[in-house]
C-alpha cells in the first residue's frame, strides 16, 4: 500500500470506540526496514504518535488500535528515539552509501499487514525497501544498487 | 524627530550586522585543495619501515 | 564506471553519516601530491551563522566520497580535534594549491592550478589538474600529473614533457597521463 493514500486516514481505540486522530506521517527505521511510528494529526495543537506495534489492523476505512494509551504526545520525544520526526522519510533527498544523490522521497510502498518497507519511491524512480540503510534528519541513505 | 525614524534606522543597523557576520561566516567556512607539507611525509615513510 | 570530481567541488559537501545525519561540512580538501591520495578533510559547521569546526576528517575514516557527499560511518568518525589536519597542512612546503604556478624542469610556466581532478572509481585519486591560461596558450587545460618533481602551496614543479600531454576534460586525463607514462619510461 502506497503511504498517500494511508494519510487522511481515520484512527480508532477499540477498547474506548474513540476516534483519535487521523495518520499524517510515518518514520522509518532499517534492518529490517520497516514503519516504526505512525503520527497523528489530533485535537489540539500538538500531534500524537503511534508505535507500529499498537497497530491492531489496518483496515480500508480506519485503522484500529488496543487503547490510546499506546499514543504519546509528539513533543514528548527524545530526538534519539527512533520514532522522532527526524525519520520521516517523505520529502527527503535520497544519497546512497557512495554519497550520490538519487532524487527526493514522494512516497513509501509499505505491508499493511506487518508494517514492513516494499520501496521508496523518489523522483528518480523506485528503490527497493531492503536498501534502506538510515533515514536521518539530512538525507534517506540507501544501499548502492548492484 | 519622530520616534519611528530611530526605529527604522535600528532596524537597518540591525539587518547590516546580521548580514556581515552571516557573510563573515561563510568566508571562514569557504575552503580550499591544499597539498600536504612535507613533514608529514617523510615521517609517514619512516613509520612504515 | 568512472567518475571525476572536481576538488574544489567537494569542498562544501555535507559530511553524512550512514544514518541519513548531517554532522558538518567540508571545508578543505587535505592531498598527498606524490602519492596522488587524499589525506583529510577540514571542516566546518551546518548552517548560515557556523564557522569553522575544530576537527578533522581523515581519510581511513571516511566511508565512501561521492559527488553529492561524503559518507562517514557516525559521528564519530570525525577526530575529536583538527590537530592531526594542521599538522599536515603546516609542513613545510604545505598549502593551497589553487593558484599554485606550473612550471615545467625547464622554466616553461604552464599556467596556474585552478581546481584538482579526483578520479573516484575505487579509492579516489588524483588524476591531473585543471589548469589556467598561462601567457602563451590562452585556455584552460587539464595537465596529467604523474610524479611531479616537488609541489608547493606556491609552484608545481612537472617533466618537460608535460606540456605534450595536455587533455580538452577530465575525461581526457588517463590517456594523457598514460601517454605522458610511456614518453618518461623512454627518456629513463
Amino acid at each position: 500500500m502506497l503511504f498517500s493514500t494511508a494519510q487522511g486516514r481515520t484512527v480508532i481505540a477499540l477498547s474506548t470506540a474513540e476516534r483519535l486522530g487521523t495518520i499524517a506521517a510515518c518514520t522509518l527505521a532499517p534492518s529490517p526496514a520497516h514503519i516504526s511510528s505512525l503520527h497523528l494529526r489530533t485535537r489540539g495543537r500538538h500531534g500524537h504518535i503511534m508505535l507500529w506495534k499498537n497497530v491492531q489492523s489496518f483496515g480500508e476505512d480506519a485503522v484500529t488500535i488496543r487503547s490510546a494509551e499506546g499514543l504519546k504526545p509528539e513533543k514528548e520525544l527524545e530526538s534519539t528515539e527512533e520514532a522522532h520526526k527526524s525519520h520521516d522519510p517523505l520529502g527527503k533527498r535520497v544519497l546512497t552509501e557512495s554519497g550520490e544523490s538519487m532524487g527526493i522521497v514522494e512516497d513509501i510502498d509499505f505491508d499493511e499487514k506487518d508494517g514492513s518497507l516494499r520501496a521508496l519511491l523518489t523522483t528518480e524512480g523506485k528503490v527497493p525497501g531492503d536498501r534502506l540503510m538510515g533515514v536521518g534528519s539530512y538525507a534517506v541513505v540507501v544501499q548502492r544498487p548492484e | 524627530m519622530d520616534w519611528w525614524i530611530w526605529l527604522i534606522i535600528a532596524l537597518a543597523v540591525l539587518a547590516a550586522v546580521a548580514s556581515s557576520v552571516v557573510a563573515l561566516q561563510a568566508r571562514r567556512r569557504s575552503g580550499s585543495v591544499i597539498v600536504a607539507g612535507r613533514r608529514s611525509q617523510a615521517g609517514r615513510k619512516g613509520g612504515r619501515t | 564506471m568512472s567518475t571525476y570530481l572536481r576538488a574544489r567541488e567537494i569542498s562544501q559537501e555535507p559530511v553524512v553519516t550512514l544514518a541519513g545525519e548531517d554532522v558538518a561540512r567540508v571545508k578543505d580538501v587535505v592531498f598527498d601530491p606524490m602519492r596522488g591520495s587524499i589525506t583529510c578533510f577540514t571542516l566546518s559547521g551546518r548552517g548560515l551563522l557556523a564557522g569553522p569546526l575544530k576537527r578533522a576528517l581523515l581519510w581511513k575514516k571516511v566511508h565512501a566520497l561521492g559527488p553529492d557527499a561524503v559518507m562517514i560511518r557516525d559521528e564519530s568518525s570525525l577526530e575529536e580535534d583538527d590537530e592531526a589536519a594542521r599538522e599536515r597542512i603546516e609542513a613545510p612546503g604545505g598549502g593551497s594549491v589553487i593558484g599554485a604556478r606550473v612550471m615545467t624542469e625547464e622554466g616553461t610556466a604552464l599556467g596556474t592550478v585552478n581546481d584538482v581532478i579526483i578520479e573516484t572509481s575505487g579509492t579516489p585519486k588524483v588524476i591531473g589538474y585543471e589548469v589556467g591560461p598561462a601567457t602563451r596558450t590562452d585556455r584552460t587545460v587539464f595537465l596529467p600529473v604523474i610524479k611531479p618533481k616537488s609541489v608547493s602551496g606556491e609552484m608545481m614543479v612537472v617533466p618537460a614533457a608535460t606540456a605534450d600531454f595536455t587533455a580538452g576534460d577530465p575525461a581526457g586525463l588517463p590517456a594523457a597521463a598514460e601517454g605522458l607514462r610511456r614518453r618518461l619510461e623512454q627518456e629513463a
